[in-house]
Formats: structure tokens, C-alpha cells, sequence
């Protein structure tokens, strides 16, 4: 078994003259929540038809399970649930009937997984309700169940969140959080930054068609050169750090002070300090938020771009 | 694989069984088939009743007029004629009366076979294939079409369903709709028509009707055959436009267009003939009507010219079938399935 499930090489898709994904060499590893970040029009869905057989390819090659895909997706698929742009399922048909077509076509599953599924995701006292008679949280409800039946080792969600209430979305980023353990990896791509912050272990930042980081969260939110510090005076400490030639810059940020120093030179700021009587209480290597990283390696805001791009 | 297929097949009909449209379709199917039917059983009654008609009088405004029927005169019922109408008269629709007695004989077998078992099974089939050709279309392009409209197919593809497995199964669906929405019309007619011969009076005398069981199970391959082209015109424009609205319309445009087309070019360039001998309506009607309508459809629909042979219509429509199959496969194989459209 592949450490990867996805790969992803010099993956490029053009249309006409409009470059949508542009050499994108991606990994996503086994297990946990992926995601797959970016302003609106950066690739993320035709990234994702790309891996799920739905669009062509103009260049490049990618794998799936370890498995060279050869343009036969179809066993790999097998082990799929994805759901691409927004949820589209069967006006007419129930949720629960919607549910069982898509176990029949793929072979797997039972009235049972149905139920139980439907229980999950919270749609069980609406089951059997026409799904044109849903409002635009239950059908991302729905779509997530859909993606689920079959046990799939691997989910694409793609903005699952758009359309619901806060506590809808509370909901979800726990549901989500939940079927990324277990082994099973959930592929997420989103322009939310907190909602990638806040569910992900992994990211991949995409900008205009371009791969622009991909990583750990923790290491991309990581600042490096920075400590951030809490004293018993913090007015008097800012002064003070000012004034040491061998730290860059001080500033306050939330109501600590971040000073532009090596993490590594913690113990001389401390020792600093409390030559003047100023005393810590609490020090950490400085992070930023992830909209400041995008911010920082993209140039643009996430939220913007082309609306409704491929 | 093959075994993929039919589970699609059945998991398709476990969809479509739960639209009204099919329901909707197959109901008028059945109903102008029976209209057929039921409306020959009641023209074969006027005529046996009445045994012909004539209207006298009412020559201008104000003036009343009779219906004369010719089994009264032949009963030597005399009806009251209106003012200046010559007595003379009703000696000359009497022998009218007694020479059409004889002449209608092959006219009333004929339409007593037409509403009664077995001759009934492949009259109503083919009124049924003729509705059919617009119904096959507008069910084939609904369905079709609206997997691109919702965006289902986008959640049917990621599956694994693969492509040429889940347009094969679409397409083998519709087929065998068509063919069972012909059972039903048959069954209905079989109902039907023993219905519409127990009401019937006796039979007229003379050889029976000259279509029988094996006409019926012969029309019923052809009927549904015959309806094989439509859906894949309709199946194929779907597929290339992504839209139910452009199959349905271009299928049934194309059908009115072909005839306008003919009924004019055959008369003015004798060339087209040999043109029009390739189209598809011309050739579904050669394939429908067999060689004893031959001359009443084509005088009809298509202008004077002659319809082509069975085997050259069987031929052709195959050849349309293939075509238009190729095409929406390799279409529907390599097309981008992003967007609302999958365009």
C-alpha cells in the first residue's frame, strides 16, 4: 500500500486558452482531513474531476491508491464517495431512495447502511421526503451521506459547508473531523481558511491554477523567527526589546507581544527581561493565522477570484 | 461487464419507474391506439346500421333537408322528402344503395378486421409505433438530458459506473420500454378488441380480414424496430447539445421537416427521389406500412413516389441506428463533465 493516495504529476488541464490547473504535483497521504485550499477559480474542483475521471486531463499523469490510473478509474473509483461543486442528487426521488440507487449502481451496500448513514448525518426524520422538497443544508447533508455509502476509503468534499446555518456548519466540520480517522483520508477543498484551519491536518494552497504550498498545518502556520510573549508588563517589555539590537521588531498582537527574534534566543529575551524586573508568564513560538499565510505566499485574498470558475 | 450492465439497467428502471413522464407517455400510447380501435369499431357499426347515407336537400338558406339511409330505402321505408325534391330520386340512390351493398362488403371486412382479433393487434400496434416515434424521442432526451440539467451525472460517474456502461444501460432501458409499452398496447387491444367484437354485429360474410397472428407478432418486431432510429436521434443530440430541450426538439423537428422536405423536392426534382429513398421517416414508413399501403402512405405523407423495399428500409434504419449510436458514444466518452451542464 502507497503512503499516498493521491499523486498527482505535472497535472495540467487547459482550457482554450485558460490555463485551470498548471503542472500541479500533489501528494495526499493516507488518513486524516486534506485540504485543498484556494480562492474561487484556482483549480480546486477541476483538480478534483481531474482525479475522479470526470474531466480530461490536457497533460500529466496521477495516481490513486498506488495505482497507475492508465484512464481506467473505475476500480479505484470503486473506493471513492466524492461530492463535486454542489450536492445534485434526484429531485424526485427520496433521500433514502436517492441513497439506495447510488448503492445499486455500485454494488455495495444495504437498506441497512442507508439508515444508518442517514442517522449520521441527520436526515433520518426526513428520509423519505423528496430530496427537491430539501432545504440547501439538508441536501449538503444528503450529498455527505451519498458520498459515505459504500464505506469509501477515501471522500472528496468539496465546500460541503456552503449553504448552512452556523450551527449546520459546527455539525459538519465535527462529521467531518470523524470520518478522517479510522485510516480513511477526507480530501476537502474549500476557500474557507478558518474552516481548513480548523478541521485539516494537511493542506495543499492553490492560486491561479499553481500549487503554492503544501504541508502539515502546523509547519505552514509555523512562523519562523518569531516568539510570542506574555509578561507581568508588557509596556515596559515591548520598551525594553525595542531597544535590543539583536531583535528585529516587536509588536502587539491580541495582547501579546511578538517579537522578531529566533526561537532559539528564547533564554537571552527571558534573561533580558528579568534584568529589568520584567518576568514572563507565558512564551510560545509565534504562529500565524492561516488567511495570513495565504495571504503571504498568494498575494490574495482566498475568498476572491473568478466566481465560479472551473 | 456484462453482468454490470444489467445491474445498471435495473437500478435505471428503479429510477425512472418513480417519474410520471414514462407513465404518462405509455397512457398515451395506449389511448391513440384504442382511439384507433374503438374509433373503427364505431364507424363499422354507423356503416353497418345505416348502410350508407345520403343527405338530400337543404339546397339554400332556410330550406330543410333528410339523411336517407340505405338500408331504409332498401327496407322500403320511404322517408318524407323535402319540397322540390323529384320522387324519381330515390329510385336512383336505391340502385346506388344495391351496388354499394355489394362494393362495401370488402370495405366492412376490412374494418371489422381492424377493430377484431387478430387484425386489431397490428393496427394498434402501428398507430402505437407512429405516436411512438415523438414519445420514444421525448423519453429518451428527458432522460438523458437530465442528468446533465441536475447535475446527477457528475454523482453517478464518480462511482465507477463508467461511461459506456451507463449510456448502454440507458439506452437498453429505453429499448426495452419501447418494446414493453407495445406488450401493453397489445395486451390492451387483445382486451379491447374482444370487447369491440362482442358488440360488433355478426360478421360481415365473406373471406376474413386478411391480416392475422403472424401479421401481429411480424408488426410488433417492426413496430418496435421501427422506433430504434428516433432514440438514437434523440439520444445522440442530446448527448452532443447536453440538453433534453434540443433532443426533443430536434428529433421531432426533424420528422415534420423530413416530410415538408420530401412532399415538396420529390415533385419538383425527380433526382430526390433517389435522396429521399435514404432518409429516415421515409424509410421508417417504407419499413412500417408493408406493400399492401405502400401507395396510400406514400400518396399521403410523402408525396407520389414510391417507398423503398423492406430490406433496403431495414438496412438504412440500421445504418442510422449504428451512426447515430457511434456518435453519441464517443461523444459521450470523451466529454468534460464539469459544471452544472457537464459542458
Amino acid at each position: 500500500m502507497s503512503e499516498y493516495v493521491i499523486e498527482t504529476h505535472n497535472l495540467t488541464k487547459r482550457y482554450g486558452p485558460v490555463l485551470a490547473v498548471d503542472n500541479l504535483s500533489l501528494q495526499v497521504p493516507q488518513g486524516g482531513v486534506f485540504g485543498l485550499l484556494g480562492p474561487n477559480g484556482s483549480g480546486k474542483t477541476t483538480t478534483m474531476g481531474m482525479v475522479l475521471g470526470l474531466v480530461r486531463p490536457t497533460s500529466g499523469t496521477f495516481r490513486l491508491f498506488g495505482q497507475e490510473t492508465d484512464g481506467d478509474l473505475q476500480d479505484s473509483l470503486h473506493r471513492i464517495g466524492a461530492v463535486v461543486e454542489t450536492p445534485a442528487l434526484y429531485p424526485y426521488l427520496s433521500g433514502r431512495a436517492n441513497l439506495r440507487y447510488f448503492q445499486g449502481i455500485s454494488g455495495k451496500g444495504s437498506p441497512q447502511e442507508v439508515a444508518q448513514i442517514l442517522e449520521m448525518v441527520g436526515l433520518a426524520g426526513r428520509a423519505d421526503s423528496k430530496y427537491s422538497t430539501y432545504s440547501m443544508g439538508m441536501k449538503q447533508r444528503l450529498g455527505i451521506a451519498y458520498a459515505l455509502t459504500g464505506s469509501p476509503e477515501l471522500l472528496f468534499l468539496d465546500e460541503p459547508t456552503n449553504g448552512l446555518d452556523p450551527a449546520g456548519v459546527a455539525e459538519v466540520r465535527d462529521l467531518i473531523r470523524t470520518m478522517g480517522t479510522g485510516g480513511r483520508t477526507v480530501l476537502l477543498s474549500s476557500h474557507l481558511l478558518h474552516e481548513v484551519e480548523q478541521v485539516c491536518d494537511r493542506v495543499a494552497i492553490l492560486s491561479k491554477g499553481k500549487l503554492i504550498a503544501q504541508g502539515k498545518v502546523q509547519d505552514l502556520l509555523h512562523r519562523r523567527g518569531a516568539i510570542r510573549i506574555k509578561t507581568n508588563n508588557d509596556a515596559r517589555a515591548a520598551s525594553i526589546l525595542t531597544s535590543m539590537p539583536w531583535i528585529a521588531g516587536v509588536s502587539d498582537e491580541d495582547g501579546y507581544l511578538v517579537a522578531s527574534v529566533a526561537p532559539e534566543r528564547s533564554w537571552e529575551v527571558t534573561a533580558a527581561l528579568a534584568q529589568q524586573g520584567v518576568y514572563i508568564s507565558e512564551m510560545t513560538p509565534a504562529q500565524r493565522s492561516l488567511e495570513e499565510y495565504f495571504l503571504e505566499v498568494t498575494g490574495e485574498d482566498a475568498s476572491s477570484g473568478p466566481k465560479g470558475g472551473k | 461487464m456484462i453482468g454490470h450492465v444489467f445491474n445498471l439497467v435495473r437500478w435505471e428502471w428503479f429510477k425512472l419507474q418513480r417519474r410520471w413522464m414514462p407513465w404518462i407517455l405509455l397512457a398515451l400510447m395506449v389511448l391513440f391506439s384504442q382511439l384507433f380501435i374503438w374509433g373503427t369499431f364505431f364507424s363499422y357499426r354507423n356503416q353497418v346500421q345505416s348502410g350508407g347515407e345520403f343527405f338530400l336537400g337543404a339546397g339554400g338558406p332556410g330550406e330543410r333537408g333528410v339523411r336517407v339511409s340505405c338500408n331504409d330505402l332498401l327496407a322500403g321505408r320511404i322517408p318524407d322528402l323535402p319540397p322540390g325534391i323529384d320522387p324519381g330520386v330515390l329510385e336512383q340512390l336505391r340502385l346506388s344503395c344495391t351496388r354499394m351493398t355489394v362494393e362495401r362488403q370488402d370495405q366492412l371486412r376490412e374494418m371489422y378486421s381492424g377493430f377484431t382479433l387478430p387484425g386489431s393487434i397490428p393496427n394498434a400496434l402501428g398507430v402505437a409505433q407512429g405516436m411512438g416515434l415523438f414519445l420514444i424521442a421525448i423519453l429518451a432526451a428527458s432522460t438523458l438530458g437530465t442528468e446533465f440539467g441536475w447535475g446527477t451525472l457528475r454523482a453517478v460517474l464518480v462511482r465507477g459506473t463508467g461511461r459506456w456502461q451507463y449510456l448502454t444501460a440507458k439506452l437498453v432501458l429505453i429499448s426495452l420500454l419501447a418494446g414493453a409499452a407495445l406488450v401493453v398496447v397489445a395486451i390492451v387491444t387483445l382486451v379491447s378488441s374482444a370487447a369491440a367484437g362482442a358488440l360488433a354485429s355478426e360478421p360481415p360474410a365473406g373471406a376474413p380480414g386478411a391480416l392475422g397472428w403472424t401479421d401481429a407478432m411480424i408488426n410488433f418486431g417492426k413496430a418496435w424496430f421501427g422506433l430504434l432510429p428516433y432514440l438514437a436521434l434523440a439520444a445522440c443530440v442530446t448527448i452532443l447539445t447536453a440538453s433534453s430541450a434540443a433532443g426533443m426538439a430536434v428529433a421531432l423537428a426533424y420528422y415534420f421537416a423530413e416530410q415538408i422536405v420530401v412532399a415538396i423536392f420529390i415533385n419538383v426534382f425527380a433526382w430526390f427521389q433517389t435522396m429521399a429513398d435514404y432518409l429516415l421517416g421515409r424509410n421508417i414508413s417504407a419499413w412500417m406500412t408493408g406493400n399492401q399501403q405502400r401507395t396510400l402512405r406514400g400518396g399521403l405523407l410523402t408525396g407520389e413516389g414510391a417507398f423503398p423495399g423492406d430490406l433496403h428500409a431495414f438496412l438504412v434504419l440500421s445504418a442510422y441506428i449504428i451512426v447515430l449510436g457511434a456518435i453519441a458514444f464517443r461523444r459521450f466518452q470523451q466529454r468534460d463533465i464539469s459544471g452544472a451542464s457537464g459542458t
